[in-house]
């Protein structure tokens, strides 16, 4: 009788555990979803990864098909429209020396630098173009054209496009997405 | 006894609440990392479809620059033929450099798949790589021919050709010269030496010399200074006269001793234009014509030719270095031997054919032939020939010699069979009816230099009727002649009593006629254009 009285005074003595649960569950809670928070905001960057990527993956696509149109003497820059100074177009052949240099090029366009700012069309002769990616992100694309001759062969035109973020106002060095192709003076191959 | 039973309920619950949250994260990033990673796989597809296209036009771009048009068909290029037709690259391919572009690398391949008389089809494969990723594309390319004729050289309408600007052309003895020449130096004339023209009635003989006229005695002249004078049609002197070493007007006949046509020369018609008669002093360049022995002795299987009777050698080792020694075209056992082009033995695939019947003796010659050796006409080698087609050329490695009492005769010309051995008649330098000519090139592989000994040289008495073309000195002596043209570096010239016009030479002797056809490159057949995935 007296054993048994000791064990419902434990049993009635609940007195704070519901506390301690609760805090032990918050504990857990907040952990789990921190770390979940965390896989969350990193998905978020790498969607948006992606979707730069993809942006810029098209505008090179589209800037390359431009060219397998053109005549073969039709594929040159406008020499206005080759930026100096320290612009990325000018600076990316000394960090990627696969990118060609800003000078050597193939010139002879007269397409006017103003034509090359928000184009509505991919323009085959501007060095630089600024797009607006169907993302709302703003976009350059940088197209170098060089002469080339392959062993045996004769001079083929080779066509690098290079795209590239504008933040704020200021072309970034991140290169977003490239294409590279080259076009023989059949070009285009008549259909 | 229920509520005492629920103790760590909200544990449990927030460890599953928890549990599912991260599940759910978990799906959602993997799902997200394998988008962006079959996204990646996108762009490096695309970028080795950009390279897989370059190698197309890399290819596009040595076929139209290094391959012939001629090229047989079911030739491949940089590659081989696999059993289904196709071509397999190599890699690097064979011109030597890896084709690389975009941090991506690829070979490509070409096989002539159709042979036109107007066009020609390629099918084009390249395979590119970029970062594991491989694309293959193919397509039929399209190239159309078209031919264009190069005229024969010049030279040929020349009679007599020296290309050595620092040499005085001399004639010997009392040889007269009546020729239209070309002498790129000077010309010098001694004794009773003379130009005389062909047809003094209605002069036509041109005489052009790049440097001077050097005329030593009173008896040397060009043009008759007779009585009559018989003029030549045209004197075209570039360095001026000198009369035994003095200065001299050339138009002044009497002083300078060159007799060319006037308006007061009764005989002479001015044709007008271009082409005046008379005196003129008019710089001209015409260039000799290269010889490409190298060249023509690759075109033929020269060590392994095929007779139907007898054997002549062509050459004895598979190698260009006058293996053969001194021949004869004429008087050897009777011999008809064909040279292929190269191992393949059949009908079509010829270079040329040599035959020589002692029994008429009667040389039978056609096509281009190599003989990797020196010519020697000596005494008693006489006989005639005959040409099928446009003619034949001959390349003698080496040099040619003539001695006397020797013959030999072109179509149409007789022989004469009896000291002094001769041709008489006229040349039928018409392939339609039967005619046709030899021509015969010193290669002088042995570079002889100077005209004693000459690369080709002769002597005695003897007439030999080819068209004549010397790397070095052409040189005669006594009466011994050549009567078709000669185009030479330096000349010694005796006495030329027949001589015959040969303008158009037969095909692959230096400067003649060619017909080379070009291909423009780039037409796609439609419907041809395929990748896949590698």
């Amino acid at each position: 009788m007296r054993v048994r009285l000791i064990i419902d005074r434990i049993h009635r003595d609940e007195s704070g555990s519901m506390l301690i649960e609760l805090l032990m569950a918050m504990v857990f809670l907040a952990v789990g979803v921190g770390a979940l928070m965390s896989l969350y905001a990193s998905t978020v960057v790498t969607m948006r990864h992606a979707s730069t990527e993809g942006t810029a993956l098209t505008l090179a696509e589209r800037q390359i098909e431009v060219y397998k149109t053109l005549p073969y003497d039709k594929i040159k820059l406008s020499s206005t429209t080759i930026p100096g100074g320290s612009d990325p177009y000018v600076t990316a052949n000394a960090s990627d020396s696969t990118i060609p240099a800003s000078s050597g090029q193939v010139t002879g366009g007269s397409t006017s630098s103003s034509l090359c700012t928000s184009p509505s069309q991919a323009m085959p002769e501007c060095a630089t173009q600024t797009w607006t990616g169907p993302d709302g992100l703003a976009y350059r694309v940088d197209s170098y054209i060089v002469s080339t001759t392959p062993a045996g062969g004769r001079a083929l035109k080779e066509v690098t496009v290079v795209v590239r973020r504008v933040e704020s106002g200021t072309v970034t060095t991140h290169i977003w997405s490239r294409a590279t192709s080259d076009f023989d003076q059949a070009n285009p191959p008549q259909i | 006894m229920l509520v005492a039973d629920e103790q760590g309920f909200s544990l449990i619950l927030a460890l599953i609440i928890v549990l599912a949250l991260s599940i759910t994260t978990a799906g959602l990033t993997e799902l997200v990392q394998s988008n962006e990673h079959a996204f990646g796989r996108d762009r490096t597809e695309e970028r080795a479809f950009n390279v897989a296209e370059a190698g197309l036009n890399d290819a596009v771009s040595y076929l139209a620059q290094s391959v012939s048009s001629s090229t047989e068909l079911g030739t491949a290029v940089n590659g081989t033929i696999t059993a289904s037709g196709t071509c397999t690259a190599a890699d690097p391919y064979a011109s030597g450099s890896p084709y690389s572009v975009d941090n991506g690398s690829g070979t490509w391949c070409a096989v002539k798949t159709n042979d036109g008389t107007t066009v020609d089809t390629w099918k084009v494969y390249s395979t590119a790589t970029v970062n594991g990723v491989t694309r293959n594309v193919a397509v039929e390319l399209a190239a159309n021919k078209t031919t264009v004729l190069v005229q024969p050289s010049g030279v040929w309408a020349h009679g007599f050709y020296v290309a050595d600007p620092t040499y005085c052309t001399s004639l010997v003895g009392t040889a007269t010269m009546e020729l239209n020449a070309y002498i790129a130096g000077n010309l010098c004339l001694t004794g009773t030496e003379q130009i005389e023209d062909p047809t003094p009635a209605k002069p036509s003989l041109h005489l052009y010399v790049g440097g001077q006229v050097r005329i030593s005695g009173n008896n040397a002249s060009a043009g008759l200074k007779g009585p009559p004078v018989r003029p030549i049609y045209q004197a075209d002197i570039v360095g001026g006269c000198l009369k035994d070493g003095v200065p001299k007007t050339c138009s002044s006949s009497g002083a300078s001793h060159i007799y060319a046509c006037t308006s007061s020369s009764l005989q002479c018609v001015d044709n007008g234009g271009t082409d005046p008669m008379g005196y003129i002093q008019s710089a001209q360049t015409l260039t000799k014509p290269p010889i490409d022995a190298a060249g023509i002795y690759s075109q033929g299987d020269w060590n392994h030719p095929v007779c139907s009777t007898g054997s002549f050698t062509f050459d004895n080792n598979g190698t260009r270095n006058t293996s053969v020694g001194t021949f004869h075209l004429v008087g050897n056992p009777d011999f008809n031997c064909t040279v292929y082009k190269d191992s393949s033995h059949v009908a079509g695939n010829e270079e040329g054919t040599l035959a020589w019947s002692n029994a008429t003796k009667t040389l039978t010659a056609s096509g281009t032939l190599y003989i990797d050796g020196n010519l020697a006409f000596t005494g008693g080698d006489i006989g005639k020939y005959v040409t099928v087609g446009q003619g034949a050329a001959i390349y003698v490695d080496g040099t040619v010699s003539v001695s006397g009492n020797s013959a030999f005769c072109a179509p149409g010309r007789s022989l004469i069979a009896s000291s002094p051995y001769g041709c008489t008649g006229t040349w039928n330098t018409d392939p339609s009816s039967g005619g046709g000519g030899i021509s015969i090139s010193a290669v002088n592989a042995g570079n002889v230099t100077g005209c004693s000994p000459a690369a080709w040289s002769m002597s005695g008495n003897a007439a030999i009727d080819v068209i004549t073309f010397v790397t070095g000195c052409f040189s005669e002596s006594g009466t011994s002649y050549v009567t078709g043209p000669v185009t030479t570096d330096q000349a010694v010239v005796a006495g030329t009593p027949d001589h015959f016009s040969y303008p158009d030479p037969p095909p692959d002797t230096p400067g003649a006629k060619q017909e080379t056809t070009a291909s423009a490159w780039g037409s796609v057949v439609p419907s041809t254009w395929s990748q896949q995935t590698g």
